[in-house]
């Protein structure tokens, strides 16, 4: 045993035999402290894990923070301050609350949040396009030339439907990012996501026409529903086709939203003391971040906030450190500490990611370009350990040197904390059995 | 990794053993034999080629895959090109990097090459070439030959030859074999079944080993790409449905046909080869609704409907279709798509330069330019921005690299973008032919001024385009065509748009042609009609021949090749399903619903209620379709799927269904105030029929608002539920109002059927 049995993180176990999931997962962080295990005691803690099998369900809702561009892990979480000259950030890594784990000093507020999450530096693939990284990411399949595959807020709408009358997935402020990838792909449209449409951070924010216009009652609606289905019933109908289901479908889950005072709260954001919303930031980021908190709260099952422009091939510094990371910094710690506080955490899986990483190279216009080879995602809640590290990247930041992650295995981490069996097959409209994932595995170190 | 297949063969590849190929299974449909040139060079052994047997072994066993050594850093320190697509590079890589430490020339058998492979040394991706295995001896050789490099004078691939290139295979679990054949500079030619990488378009339908053979699995039909050494062929493989009924086209639609065409016997022969039934044909009123929301974008007024329906013209459907395509909403709808596909958005264009790229769109399709001339025009705009419509082209798309990539997607429909840093791992795209293509853009310059926002468009005699990695310089050629000679004077974009438009290029005309059909069907014979690739072959590619001659034979006329599309059977086919056709969502044996877009379902909904939309600083009653700016719109458009014109992509433009559309058309305060509006359609059809006896009155209204949504008169029980419904409403106006609010909503208005 070559490690450090005196290190605080190890002093309530000292027998080996003994050891635990927990322990095992702090390894991963002592590796990542640059203390070094021996083989034998790895491949000891290896057996304790074998036989061990997922969970059941440990999330009822996840919030999925998405970076949409691709952020740069010099610039938020894998600062690399030695880095060569032309390739080192402009800014400093700071300490965190979890000794020995730094950060780019441009989250100074989820530096006090460190202890409550996971931080990934290794995520990898081999998808240098966005509209293919985002695929692959989102929907944990590679790109197939003849198949859109449904993204994980699609699949989770299908697997564990909604509660009430919010709908299952919803994304803030809309739909319209990563190359409309998250989407429901080959199910059918009813799995699309509920687009908030609008800026949560402004001031009139309300979600369109869940209220009832002037001049119209719940009553009279009633009584044109009942119509409306009289028409259509009489009207020879397109023979049960997908469009026709998933027209269905929304007109229910519209009716039910307008009808329902409790969806109407959820999305009133105005309700919010002036202090919390200030805790969150004053921005469309931050406010979507609370909005998700409200929406989980309610209910709903995937929430993805998407936070754009972090393809910055030029001035990438700049940009980091205007309207990119300070937002996210604000934003994602204010949600992790109020889920916390609220007791929420226990059972929300967040999840922080973007396509790609960037590379370690600066570019003649101070930007950097596409990097696939390695990127960083945040994870916490639902079981996940706080104050841990998975991987660790070379000196340069450009390639994993242990413990690559997938996005098939962060899709199947996913779906195995809300309890949805990511190897189950569907069919798709051309009878073609396909796995939910394409392959993946388990990452254990998430609990 | 991949079961390793050349295990179990115990004859290969090398030239000199090619004969024994001969001895390939005999399976059915192989037609292949030795041709005497491969016998000849299986007599005289000639040197192991990196490019053409190593190569080729490397991507069979994966080494240069995505996942492995073809990743875009590598795999523990050891990089090779995607597929083997660069050899130059690959062999720097295995003979010089790292000091040359992967060969070892005094001990050849010794190299990393082999032992790695081999598992003799540790390998993080396993033993993948059994020790002793003809490609471990095709290795071997080559390494103790020395190593050839590859070189500007070595044979090259130059076709690759699949057999059979179509075959129906009557009933699922049947298995056909594949023989792939390369032909190569030297007129010699090998078998290379074992070698090619194959893939199955949809596995459900044929499913394809590594060995090349494939096996029905269900009725469909299902290309089955086969790769190798950067070349691409597909076998098409079809699996018919068991046929309820005998297939024929009914006599009395056939009879019907005034201009029966050869669209509807193209159609009829598929569908006959994969046992789909054809649906019967649409009413009148059905017809009447179709046509003119497709060709005009408008709704038939309840004046038109009852005239067409009261027409006893045997000729009728053919001359409405005339006049449709004579009235201006025809320009206005015809110009909105193509001012999607050229992405007229004044974010970019600034609004001057938007509004005179929409205007010389709108001009040239009021005159019905010639397809062909139009294209050239764009290709070769210069000029101010502000002045002349075509230069804005370069101003979507900004640089060579971009005009190169937007060209090949808009007129060839073919996305190249992969091309751009490594030749495109699964389709016959190089990096030569991206760039080859780029250099036609290279000779082009814009400068600012003299308005703010302007640019000035101008042709430069310098200028070049250059490979990435070598700096070289890259001369035009044409897209999977020639390297043309061009005149130091010339503008090299004009070469391209000749080439292009030029009446023999057969693959213009297929996708400006299938453009159209996808404009009339909702969904085209190559689908999406921006993605054109082996890999996605037509659904009917003799229709889509057919239709590609005919329009190059009557000069690109576009109103012509619609006449021509819209007077067919085809396109006048019921939606309706019978057991026959449930599965069919690609052969056009029935009509597939469409949700209508939202530029013309907006506007349905302003002329339904009498009640137009205002757009920015558009005059009063200027329509959804008309509006020329991506940046002018309302959340009506944003939800219902209209693209904002800032990406490539045919898809931008979404007919997804979505909640916020149900909720914005169920409970908007824009609906209900256009149904509440005293100058509303409710209002004044009140008025209007006021004078009349109360109980034809009612009928009368509710038959109008029929004929107003859903173009035809409703059936007697339809009407009692409107009828019943208002006599119960407490405010008369209110019980109409909730009828009309009804019919907005349903399922048959938000179609086109």
């Amino acid at each position: 045993m070559s490690h450090n049995t005196t290190s605080p993180l190890f002093d309530r176990h000292d027998h080996r035999s003994a050891m635990t999931r927990r322990d095992f997962v702090k390894v991963g962080t002592i590796g990542f402290l640059g203390l070094s295990l021996g083989m034998t005691d790895l491949l000891r803690m290896q057996a304790a894990f074998a036989g061990e099998g997922v969970k059941g369900a440990q999330a009822k809702s996840v919030i999925l923070l998405w970076m949409d561009g691709g952020p740069s892990q010099f610039d938020t979480f894998d600062p690399k301050p030695n880095a060569p000259s032309g390739m080192k950030s402009e800014f400093g890594a700071i300490k965190t609350n979890v000794p020995g784990l730094e950060i780019c000093e441009l989250l100074p507020e989820m530096a006090k949040v460190m202890d409550k999450v996971t931080l990934l530096r290794t995520m990898s693939h081999t998808e240098g396009a966005h509209e293919r990284a985002c695929h692959t990411l989102l929907t944990g399949w590679n790109p197939n030339p003849s198949l859109v595959y449904p993204c994980m807020g699609s699949v989770v709408s299908k697997e564990l439907g909604g509660v009430g009358a919010m709908p299952p997935y919803i994304a803030i402020p809309g739909s319209g990012f990563a190359f409309g990838y998250a989407q429901a792909g080959y199910l059918e449209a009813a799995f699309n996501p509920f687009s908030v449409g609008g800026d949560p951070n402004n001031d009139k924010f309300s979600v369109r026409d869940v209220a009832l216009p002037g001049g119209l009652t719940m009553e009279r609606l009633d009584e044109r529903r009942t119509l409306l289905q009289a028409v259509d019933t009489a009207f020879k109908r397109f023979d049960n086709t997908a469009e026709a289901r998933s027209r269905d479908e929304f007109y229910q889950r519209a009716y039910d939203m307008i009808s329902s005072p409790e969806a109407k709260k959820a999305f009133n954001i105005q309700e919010e003391k002036k202090e919390v919303r200030e805790r969150y930031g004053r921005h469309t980021f931050g406010q979507g971040c609370l909005l998700a908190r409200r929406l989980v709260e309610a209910g709903v099952r995937f929430v993805t906030v998407s936070h754009g422009g972090w393809d910055t091939h030029s001035d990438n510094a700049k940009a980091s450190k205007g309207r990119l990371v300070p937002p996210l910094d604000q934003g994602m710690s204010a949600l992790i500490e109020d889920l916390h506080q609220r007791g929420l955490l226990k059972d929300t899986l967040v999840v922080c990611m973007g396509e790609f990483g960037r590379t370690p190279q600066i570019n003649p216009l101070a930007g950097r370009d596409h990097w696939p080879n390695t990127g960083c995602a945040v994870f916490a809640g639902a079981g996940v350990p706080g104050g841990q590290v998975i991987g660790q990247t070379d000196e340069k930041g450009a390639d994993p040197k242990d413990r690559k992650v997938s996005p098939q295995d962060i899709a199947t981490t996913l779906y195995a904390k809300l309890g949805v069996h990511s190897d189950k097959f569907y069919t798709t409209p051309q009878d073609r059995p396909v796995k939910i994932v394409d392959g993946g595995t388990y990452i254990k170190e998430l609990g | 990794m991949k079961p390793f297949l050349g295990m179990r063969a115990a004859f290969v590849l090398l030239p000199v053993l090619a004969v024994c190929a001969g001895l390939g299974i005999a399976a059915p449909g192989r037609e292949q034999s030795l041709s005497p040139t491969t016998m000849a060079a299986a007599r005289k052994p000639t040197p192991v080629s990196l490019t053409n047997d190593v190569l080729p072994v490397l991507t069979k066993i994966g080494c240069n895959q995505a996942a492995c050594h073809g990743q875009q850093n590598g795999q523990g320190g050891f990089k090779l090109s995607l597929r083997g697509w660069d050899s130059a590079f690959d062999w720097e890589q295995i003979v010089k990097a790292d000091n040359g430490r992967r060969v070892f020339p005094k001990n050849p058998a010794r190299s990393l090459l082999l032992t790695k492979p081999t598992g003799q040394a540790a390998h993080g991706g396993g033993v993948v070439l059994p020790k002793g295995s003809p490609e471990y001896r095709l290795l071997l050789r080559w390494l103790r030959e020395g190593m050839t490099a590859p070189g500007d004078k070595d044979v090259y691939l130059t076709e690759l030859l699949v057999t059979p290139g179509e075959r129906v295979l009557p009933r699922p679990g049947i298995k056909q074999s594949l023989s792939v054949t390369a032909r190569y500079s030297d007129g010699t030619s090998r078998d290379v079944t074992k070698l090619a990488h194959y893939q199955s378009q949809n596995d459900a339908v044929a499913a394809v080993g590594a060995d090349g053979q494939i096996t029905a699995k269900n009725p469909g039909e299902s290309a089955v790409m086969v790769a190798y050494g950067g070349e691409v062929e597909t076998a098409n493989i079809l699996v018919p449905y068991p046929a309820r009924t005998p297939i024929k086209l009914p006599a009395a639609a056939a009879a019907a046909a005034v201009n029966a065409s050869y669209i509807d016997d193209l159609v009829y022969r598929k569908l006959a080869k994969l046992g789909i039934a054809l649906s019967g044909r649409t009413s009148d009123a059905e017809f009447l609704r179709r046509v003119y929301l497709d060709v005009i974008a408008t709704l038939p007024t309840p004046d038109e409907v009852r005239a067409f329906l009261r027409d006893t013209d045997p000729q009728k459907r053919a001359k409405l279709i005339d006049r449709l395509l004579d009235r201006p909403e025809y320009v206005d709808y015809r110009t909105l798509r193509l001012a999607d596909l050229l992405r007229v958005n004044g974010q970019h264009l600034s609004e001057e330069g938007a509004d005179t790229y929409y205007r010389w769109i709108r001009d040239r399709v009021r005159k019905n330019v010639p397809y062909d001339q139009f294209v050239r025009e764009v290709l070769t705009g210069r000029g101010s921005t502000y002045r002349s419509g075509p230069a804005n082209y370069f101003r979507v798309a900004g640089n060579p690299e971009e005009l190169a990539e937007t060209t090949a997607q808009s007129f060839l429909g073919t996305r190249i973008a992969c091309a751009k840093c490594h030749n495109h791992p699964f389709e016959r795209w190089k990096q030569s032919d991206y760039y080859g293509m780029a250099a036609f853009f290279a000779r082009f310059g814009k400068k600012g001024g003299p308005e703010f926002g302007e640019e000035q468009v101008f042709v430069r005699r310098d200028g070049e385009a250059r490979n990435p990695r070598t700096k070289q310089v890259i001369k035009p050629k044409f897209l999977g065509g020639a390297e043309p000679t061009i005149d130091p004077d010339a503008d090299r974009r004009a070469v391209l748009a000749d080439w292009l438009t030029a009446k023999n290029n057969l693959d213009f005309a297929r996708v400006a042609v299938n453009r159209l059909w996808t404009d009339y069907f909702g969904k085209g014979i190559v689908d999406q009609p921006d993605d054109f690739r082996v890999s996605n072959p037509p659904a009917n590619a003799p229709l889509l021949d057919a239709l590609a001659r005919d329009f190059i034979t009557h000069n690109f006329d576009v109103k012509y090749i619609t006449r021509v599309i819209l007077n067919s059977e085809t396109y006048q086919r019921s939606s309706e399903i019978l057991p026959g056709n449930v599965k069919d969502e690609r052969y056009f044996s029935r009509a597939y619903p469409r949700r209508l877009p939202a530029e013309p379902l907006m506007d349905a909904v302003a002329q339904v209620t009498e009640k137009p939309d205002r757009f920015g600083a558009y005059p009063p009653g200027w329509r959804a379709i008309q509006i020329r700016d991506s940046r002018i719109g309302a959340y009506f458009l944003e939800v219902f799927g209209r693209p904002k014109r800032e990406i490539l992509c045919a898809c931008e433009r979404s007919p997804q269904p979505n909640l916020s559309q149900s909720l914005h058309l169920i409970n908007s305060g824009n609906l209900n105030n256009k149904l509440a509006a005293d100058d509303g359609r409710v209002a004044r059809l009140l008025r209007r029929f006021e004078p009349w006896a109360p109980a034809a009155r009612d009928k009368r209204i509710v038959e109008e608002m029929y004929l107003l949504t859903l173009s035809r008169y409703p059936a007697k029980p339809e009407a009692q539920i409107l009828l019943t419904h208002i006599a119960r409403a407490k405010d008369r106006r209110k019980g109409f109002e909730d009828a009309l609010w009804a019919l907005l909503n349903s399922e048959e208005f938000l179609f086109n059927k």
